[in-house]
């Protein structure tokens, strides 16, 4: 399971079950929290993790206890991490939670895996979300693609610009959303769809406004780069449909 | 520093900045090679900080792609600094000439006017971009904002408009631009370093707001000293002028430390 940090440590994505695991009702909730609070871990454990992380772009595998902060309880896990970018250009880390019995991968040092959990985790919360059943297993690839984008602009965004100017893409989102008498909604990077039909005309209008702010709060190179990394986790065929309804666009 | 204990070339380029700014400003208050040494030790170190700024303002603009904010707030910058830079080199040719009298106002004057508007409207651009809402951080900015407004008010604003003995009025009309727009530019990049609270860029932003400020204030006490004949112009510098030159030293290094570790984000460098 995952978990996404800024440079400083802070969370800004976890993984619903092991938030959920962690004591967190509501798996945003941990969002913001720093990782050591998060996690139930010491401090100092989760510094070293971090620097390791921010000077050498990864960390091994290495046991660690975790505890829930509402139950008390404490277990052990694996944990590892590695850096979207390379080490100097330190924009977060990428940390991995894994039980201790299961066999450990090199895939877990690697921004670019992370990205596909990050995907996974997107399709995961859209099949279970509270919306009609989708009738197309296609349909529902392309909103995945379009969730796991904006997710992934939203960190970029929070990485970079910090949390207050993650808030600012979400209000943009909002306000497009209440403009176009549309049913999506953001919260914390993460999109809720309101209606069974995905309407490829307001995905890319919201892509295209948050695509447009993440370029002007940081560069076009970085938004394209880490874009990129995430349209690698998706089959060409969807890719393709999403460049066909403009929902990618190159930068 | 987070930013720059995370990359070793960054860390690199602030520890020779520091170090150079440091030896400069030593060098300029002690004047090892002489009377006349301390205003060459200061016009160096000013000058090596400024082209070196301009320089890495140029290279940031020329690396983002035409249509993108930032390539405008680079371009601004770049022109900013660069008119800054002629203004004290013509400054540093006049105060260095062997006996010659600095004119006010002088070219260099022009140049450093001119100056202003880019660095204003750079730092305006900056802020407008991120389209911030106004915060507790955005309000403590602006206290501070409203508090040093006071001061440059009450000690060199308002002393230099009541002032009748002036024999020409562009000579008070730069006395009352300086202080307006060290005051701007101040006030543009304490917002800017209040909006770009705990990301990523935060760090460069801020260095480059910390520095743009301490610029500004170095030019109020500037316009303070010369105002009340405090600012030493050749020989041994009292403490104001210290106050006002070493600063603006290190400000221009501060500057230069942030546009590289914005670049080293960015792949620029």
């Amino acid at each position: 399971m995952l978990v996404f940090t800024d440079e400083s440590g802070v969370v800004v994505l976890i993984e619903d079950d092991l938030a959920r695991a962690l004591g967190y009702d509501d798996p945003d909730d941990a969002l913001g929290d720093p990782l050591a609070a998060a996690l139930g871990m010491a401090a100092g454990d989760a510094e070293t993790l971090l620097k390791e992380i921010s000077t050498t772009g990864s960390a091994r595998h290495r046991l660690a206890q975790v505890r829930s902060h509402r139950t008390g309880r404490s277990w052990w896990v694996m944990l590892s991490g590695s850096a979207p970018a390379a080490a100097g250009r330190f924009i977060g880390a990428d940390i991995t939670v894994a039980p201790p019995a299961l066999p450990l991968s090199s895939d877990d040092l690697d921004h670019r895996h992370n990205l596909e959990q990050m995907a996974e985790m997107v399709r995961t919360r859209l099949r279970n979300g509270g919306e009609p059943v989708l009738s197309e297993e296609k349909e529902s690839e392309l909103r995945s693609y379009f969730a796991a984008r904006m997710l992934a602009i939203y960190i970029l965004i929070v990485r970079m610009g910090g949390r207050s100017l993650g808030e600012v893409l979400e209000e943009k989102v909002q306000r497009l959303n209440r403009e176009r008498g549309w049913s999506m909604d953001m919260r914390r990077g993460r999109l809720t769809f309101g209606e069974a039909s995905l309407r490829p005309e307001a995905c890319r209008e919201i892509t295209q406004v948050a695509v447009a702010y993440a370029v002007s709060v940081t560069s076009k190179r970085l938004v394209a780069k880490e874009l990129a990394e995430l349209d690698v986790n998706f089959g060409g065929t969807t890719v393709q449909r999403a460049t066909q309804y403009g929902l990618r666009k190159d930068l | 520093m987070l930013t720059l204990g995370q990359d070793r070339r960054s860390l690199r380029f602030a520890v020779v900045a520091v170090v150079v700014w440091s030896a400069f400003s030593l060098a300029y208050i002690l004047g090892p090679l002489g009377d006349v040494s301390h205003t060459w030790f200061a016009n160096i170190g000013t000058l090596l900080g400024v082209w070196s700024v301009v320089v890495l303002a140029l290279l940031l603009w020329r690396s983002c792609a035409p249509d993108e904010i930032a390539r405008r707030i680079w371009l601004a910058l770049f022109l900013g600094f660069l008119l800054w830079a002629v203004g004290d080199t013509l400054w540093a040719f006049y105060d260095l000439l062997p006996g010659g009298e600095i004119p006010y106002p002088s070219p260099a004057d022009l140049a450093w006017v001119a100056g202003y508007p880019p660095l204003a409207a750079a730092l305006w651009l900056r802020y407008r971009s991120m389209e911030v809402r106004p915060g507790r951080g955005q309000w403590r900015a602006l206290s501070l904002i409203v508090l040093v407004g006071l001061v440059v008010f009450g000690y060199v604003l308002w002393p230099t408009l009541t002032y009748t003995g002036y024999d020409r009025l562009i000579e008070q009309a730069l006395d009352v631009l300086y202080p307006i727009g060290g005051f701007v530019l101040f006030a543009g990049s304490v917002l800017v370093a209040a909006a770009v609270r705990g990301g990523r860029l935060s760090s460069p932003w801020q260095i480059i707001a910390l520095g743009i400020a301490i610029l500004s204030l170095a030019d109020l006490v500037f316009a303070y000293a010369t105002w009340n004949d405090l600012y030493i112009i050749e020989g041994t510098p009292n403490v104001i002028t210290i106050l006002a030159d070493a600063p603006y030293m290190g400000a221009y290094a501060a500057i230069a430390v942030g546009e590289y570790v914005l670049g080293r984000l960015e792949d620029t460098f």
